[in-house]
């Protein structure tokens, strides 16, 4: 019995040692397999993260010696095998059907490295237009196009600031380029534009314009912007304009007609409206000015007979800085009107100016017919920024003084003659109730008076 | 008697013994023959799959440029579009088909002298640029794709190139014609 049972437990042993032999040769082969799909799918995957790490940048191409010359920059974190270069000729439509491609002799670059002289075995016309693309070992490509700004209309635009200038001023005249194609442009240039003057007031205004700046951008890679500029100088009046168009804005680029707004220029004028914007931040409103001589303002050039009576004044002022935040300008006390004969003084003898310092009120007395003046202190009258408007009132023969004087050279009684004045403030501009800031001073030009008849 | 009756036991014990040995056997050996054959397919086919896959994922191709001939064959046809493929991978690959806006193309241009050859490939004489083909790794290979007559590309229209290979990979792109 013990043989018997042995002999079908070796027979059941052997059974058992081939399906467990089988199974484990099965099991060991599909790991290894599995193992061998595994690193497939890991070395996949690195090679699609080598491709995405893979990046760089044309920096420049140029042609010298009728040969290409491309330099690149490895912006990415993989080294570059620049494998083929394809070139098409697009000069025109008809050459459009030359595409060649070479092979770089010069072709690899490490991560952060430049590569210079790619191409220098391809000739080209340095006046023509190309496609150029590289390409890389890893399959991805970089195109631009060279000496033209493509097949397709650009993202441009034309503006003018100011579109409103004094005659004889210039006006920017600003294209903005938009590179919305796929492509990097390289060596864009933008042509001259022509300047077309509308005549209105007949009266010759002139349109000139200076050399573009910068007259060259390198490169220009896909939704950058590139900006050209001109000064452009008009002179005109009434209605007169200019407009600054292309019909193809940038060289060997696409036809697309450009026309800039117009730009008018206006006459210089010297009003209480326009003055600020020609002149200076303080404006006063000519229309405003008076002098008094008994107690009676009056408006007008010409002052009565007097070469006893003293005179003093009052103008209104605008303070026109932009400046927010509670400033305005504190009038120093040496503020004053500066009036000087035209033809000198008696025998012709030369005149010291007759100055009349500023004060702080006038007072008019109309039972005695006369007025008084009130002494100023320093900074304690200031006009508000942002369009504050005050009337300031002159007088004194001296600075805080509230007198005036009739003799000698250095006196507030004008004789008989002809008269130019100027206006000279001084300030400082601070807030309210402060006496420290910036100093400002200013002259204004005055118009003239006539001292008696 | 205990001799007598001893040995028929003895007989038919070892009698039985041996039929069941054997039918142990046979059936042992025929479930151990078709384990084994199976098993050996499923590593067969294992082992196909496998390779199949890897090679696939393996393979790996540049659409590297595309260009648009106006003139080829006749003035202004333009109808003739150049593909040229890189491999970029480690393994050779077989191009079966490339597709223009998901038409097949069937039609291929050789030359000036003989343009819009039939999809003979590769031609008698001359560069082929037809398909199938064999591209083998780090090798490039031009494809001169004829759209019929009177069919042409269309200027600014963007165009999808779709290459298709013999183990299913599918590579796509996108040019527009000048």
């Amino acid at each position: 019995m013990k043989s018997r049972r042995a002999l079908s437990t070796v027979v059941g042993a052997v059974f058992a040692i081939i399906a467990l032999t089988s199974t484990v040769t099965y099991v060991s082969y599909s790991m290894g397999i599995l193992d061998n799909y595994n690193q497939s799918v890991l070395t996949k995957n690195q090679q699609l993260s080598d491709v995405n790490k893979e990046k760089f940048q044309i920096s420049s191409v140029t042609v010298p010696n009728s040969k290409l010359n491309i330099t690149v920059l490895n912006t990415g974190g993989v080294p570059i095998n620049f494998t083929k270069i394809w070139i098409q000729n697009t000069t025109t439509s008809a050459t459009k059907d030359w595409v060649r491609s070479y092979v770089p002799t010069q072709n690899f670059v490490t991560p952060g490295g430049v590569l210079t002289n790619i191409g220098q075995s391809i000739n080209v016309i340095p006046t023509n237009s190309y496609n150029v693309k590289l390409v890389t070992s890893r399959g991805n490509t970089q195109q631009f196009i060279m000496n033209s700004a493509g097949a397709q209309p650009l993202n441009i635009q034309l503006l003018a600031f100011p579109t409103t200038v004094p005659s004889g001023f210039k006006s920017e005249l600003v294209m903005v380029v938009i590179n919305n194609s796929t492509s990097t442009l390289v060596n864009v240039s933008p042509n001259n534009p022509t300047l077309t003057i509308n005549n209105v007031a007949n009266d010759n205004p002139t349109c000139t314009s200076n050399v573009v700046t910068p007259t060259k951008y390198t490169t220009l890679s896909p939704g950058t912007t590139a900006i050209f500029t001109w000064d452009i100088t008009v002179t005109g009046t009434g209605g007169d304009s200019c407009t600054a168009s292309f019909t193809t804005p940038l060289q060997g680029g696409y036809a697309q007609t450009l026309t800039s707004p117009a730009i008018m220029p206006t006459a210089i004028s010297l009003s209480s409206t326009t003055y600020a914007q020609n002149s200076g931040i303080i404006t006063m409103d000519y229309s405003s000015f008076k002098w008094i001589e008994t107690s009676v303002w009056n408006n007008d050039w010409q002052f009565p007979a007097s070469g006893s009576i003293s005179e003093a004044f009052q103008v209104t002022f605008q303070n026109n800085n932009a400046t927010a935040g509670g400033y305005l300008l504190n009038m120093s006390k040496n503020s004053q009107i500066l009036l000087t004969p035209t033809l000198g003084n008696t025998a012709s003898s030369a005149h010291v100016p007759y100055a009349f310092f500023i004060v702080n009120t006038i007072n008019t007395n109309p039972n005695t017919n006369s007025y008084s003046l009130a002494g100023y202190s320093d900074y304690s009258a200031g006009i508000p920024n942002q369009g504050g408007v005050k009337t300031l009132y002159f007088g004194a023969i001296s600075a805080s003084g509230a007198s005036q004087n009739c003799n000698g050279q250095n006196n507030n009684c004008i004789p008989a003659g002809q008269y130019y004045g100027l206006l000279i403030l001084y300030g400082k501009y601070t807030k309210a109730g402060s006496f420290t800031g910036g100093t400002y001073a200013q002259t204004i030009p005055f118009f003239a008076i006539v001292g008696g008849p | 008697m205990r001799r007598i009756g001893s040995s028929r036991r003895g007989l038919s014990t070892i009698v039985t013994a041996g039929i069941m040995l054997s039918a142990v056997a046979v059936l042992g050996s025929a479930v151990v023959t078709w384990s084994s054959g199976n098993l050996k397919a499923f590593e067969i086919a294992l082992s196909n799959t496998a390779v199949a896959n890897t090679n696939k994922i393996t393979e790996s191709v540049s659409i590297e440029n595309i260009a648009f001939c106006s003139n080829c064959g006749s003035a202004n046809s333009k109808n003739v579009t150049n593909v040229t493929l890189t491999n970029t991978g480690t393994v050779s690959v077989t191009i079966t088909q490339i597709q223009l806006n998901s038409t097949a193309i069937t039609s291929y241009y050789y030359s000036k002298n003989s343009p819009y050859s039939s999809s003979s490939c590769p031609p008698p004489s001359g560069v082929p640029t037809c398909l199938p083909t064999t591209i083998s790794p780090k090798q490039s290979y031009t494809i001169s794709t004829d759209l019929k007559s009177p069919t042409k590309w269309s200027s600014q229209k963007p165009d999808t190139i779709t290459v298709t290979t013999t183990r299913g990979s599918i590579f796509t792109t996108q040019a527009v014609p000048p």
